[in-house]
């Protein structure tokens, strides 16, 4: 149902868009003049699409984090829905975004997915169709993304059987301590052919928010890791990228090569190709 | 241990867009489809012309196949006219000729912007008409002569579609010689498009002006067309 809404709701803004193009630059010379009541009008059709979509994908948010509740409550095992687990910091929540650029007000890319974007909403959003991501934690400043479970006791034990039970599992490396324990058990257990390191990226349109640099944050978890794991992580690159590692090095990676879903997808696809 | 599955990619914004916009373009076709007459049967066409000129219905018939129906593109528009008449497509006009030549009527269709262009001109339609048929006069008038015109609001109807029926009478005067030009004038305005039905005559009794005027109250939108 929700995503009917979604779909409602962008054909709203269509519609609106539309108009508001006609009005403005499309606008015909001969064409008679618009009183101020016909574009507030436009603008309202246009506000009434963007409501109903940003309504529906709170819903959908909702859903997604009542499903990750249930997935870390114990309910999965055989035969459930695939899921994907997201491990990271949670001091790092919300701080990973995406700043699109400013463009003429009827162009779509900008209502196409309204709210705050974030490096979380976008690997949620390129998994979606096929393992939804989830993980613990809450959202920060993050309105749309992976469905969270907030936080709970036992989180290792919860962590550990989601980790089992996981298609896929994207861990953003930090010195952390439990995101450290967390990278020990995907290499003890050998989950590792199913985790995607995550190295953010921090050139435009990617924009680091917490406090310092990202880089020191990278280099401080490949000390930690090679510390505690002997694993080296790769050497921090603006442009980030996404890795998969082995018992002690990376054994493959790909850069971002875009910051939409499909461009991640397709990413992942070719880091698990071979 | 087993292998992630291979991700199904999701859709783009720009695919998104695409796709709303087909389901519009889809949607407002089949809209168009269905709101429109699929045929025309004689029967039918009987009965638009009886309801238009009630009792005249045997002095009136539709022409061709296509019933009675002028077709610009896919703007097609209602009318009715007597067997007297016959039809021919000269560019983007239809010509409707009476069997006497003495009267001439022109179909044609323009996009609504031109129309709001003509009438800005002119400020009004009224005055668009006058001034057109002063100076299409003053092109075949001789040396001397004296040329003046006169509208006269047959109807209006403010739609939607807007109808405006004007009488044109046209006069050119040399010496005690005066000939008369009568021209019934419709226009009828969608979202979209601007028809228009000319009829002229020269030197017209009051019962072929009445035809005229007939002709030109029934013609108007069977299909809007885009």
């Amino acid at each position: 149902m929700t995503t009917i809404f979604k779909w409602i709701g962008w054909g709203v803004v269509y519609i609106g868009l539309g108009l508001l193009f006609h009005a403005t630059i499309g606008r015909q010379s001969s064409a008679p003049s618009l009183s101020w009541r016909d574009y507030f009008e436009i603008v309202g059709v246009t506000c009434l699409g963007l409501y109903i979509l940003f309504a529906s994908l709170q819903s959908q948010q909702r859903t997604s984090d009542e499903e990750a509740k249930n997935t870390f409550a114990g309910g999965t095992g055989q035969g459930s829905a695939p899921f994907s687990l997201f491990l990271r910091s949670f001091d790092i929540t919300g701080k990973l975004k995406i700043e699109r650029p400013a463009s003429l007000p009827f162009m779509w890319d900008q209502y196409d997915r309204p709210g705050n974007d974030t490096l979380e909403r976008l690997l949620a959003d390129a998994v979606v169709r096929t393992a939804p991501l989830i993980g613990l934690g809450g959202h920060g400043d993050v309105e749309f993304g992976p469905g969270l479970a907030g936080f709970v006791e036992d989180w290792q034990g919860r962590v550990e059987k989601a980790m089992n039970e996981a298609a896929y599992v994207f861990i953003v490396p930090s010195a952390n301590v439990g995101t450290l324990w967390e990278i020990g058990v995907l290499k003890n257990r050998g989950y590792l052919d199913r985790t995607i390191f995550v190295m953010p990226p921090s050139i435009p349109p990617f924009k680091f928010t917490g406090d310092g640099e990202y880089k020191d944050f990278w280099e401080a978890a490949r000390i930690a890791c090679a510390n505690e794991h002997q694993m080296e992580l790769p050497p921090y690159r603006p442009n980030g990228g996404l890795f998969q590692m082995g018992e002690k090095t990376a054994t493959r990676g790909k850069p971002f090569v875009g910051f939409e879903p499909r461009d991640v997808a397709k990413t992942i696809n070719k880091l698990i190709k071979n | 241990m087993h292998r992630p599955p291979k991700l199904l990619l999701p859709s783009t914004p720009f695919r998104r867009m695409m796709l709303i916009g087909a389901f519009f373009v889809a949607a407002t076709t089949l809209y168009q489809c269905l709101s429109s007459p699929r045929s025309v049967d004689p029967s039918n066409v009987a009965e638009v012309v009886n309801e238009l000129f009630p009792g005249k219905k045997d002095q009136f018939y539709s022409l061709g196949d296509t019933g009675a129906e002028l077709r610009h593109g896919n703007v097609i528009l209602s009318i009715a006219f007597s067997n007297d008449w016959s039809i021919r497509t000269d560019g983007k006009q239809k010509i409707l000729t009476h069997k006497d030549k003495s009267s001439i009527c022109h179909s044609h269709v323009i996009p609504v912007a031109e129309y709001n262009q003509m009438v800005q001109e002119y400020e009004t339609l009224g005055r668009a008409l006058r001034t057109m048929m002063q100076e299409a006069m003053k092109l075949a008038a001789p040396p001397g002569a004296e040329v003046s015109a006169r509208v006269t609001k047959l109807f209006e109807e403010a739609g939607p579609p807007l109808r405006i029926g004007n009488r044109v009478i046209g006069s050119m005067t040399l010496g005690e010689r005066t000939a008369r030009q009568v021209q019934i004038s419709v226009w009828t305005v969608n979202a979209d498009n601007a028809a228009n039905l000319n009829c002229a005559r020269v030197n017209a009794d009051a019962s072929e002006m009445s035809l005229l005027e007939e002709m030109a109250r029934a013609y108007r939108f069977k299909s809007a067309g885009n």
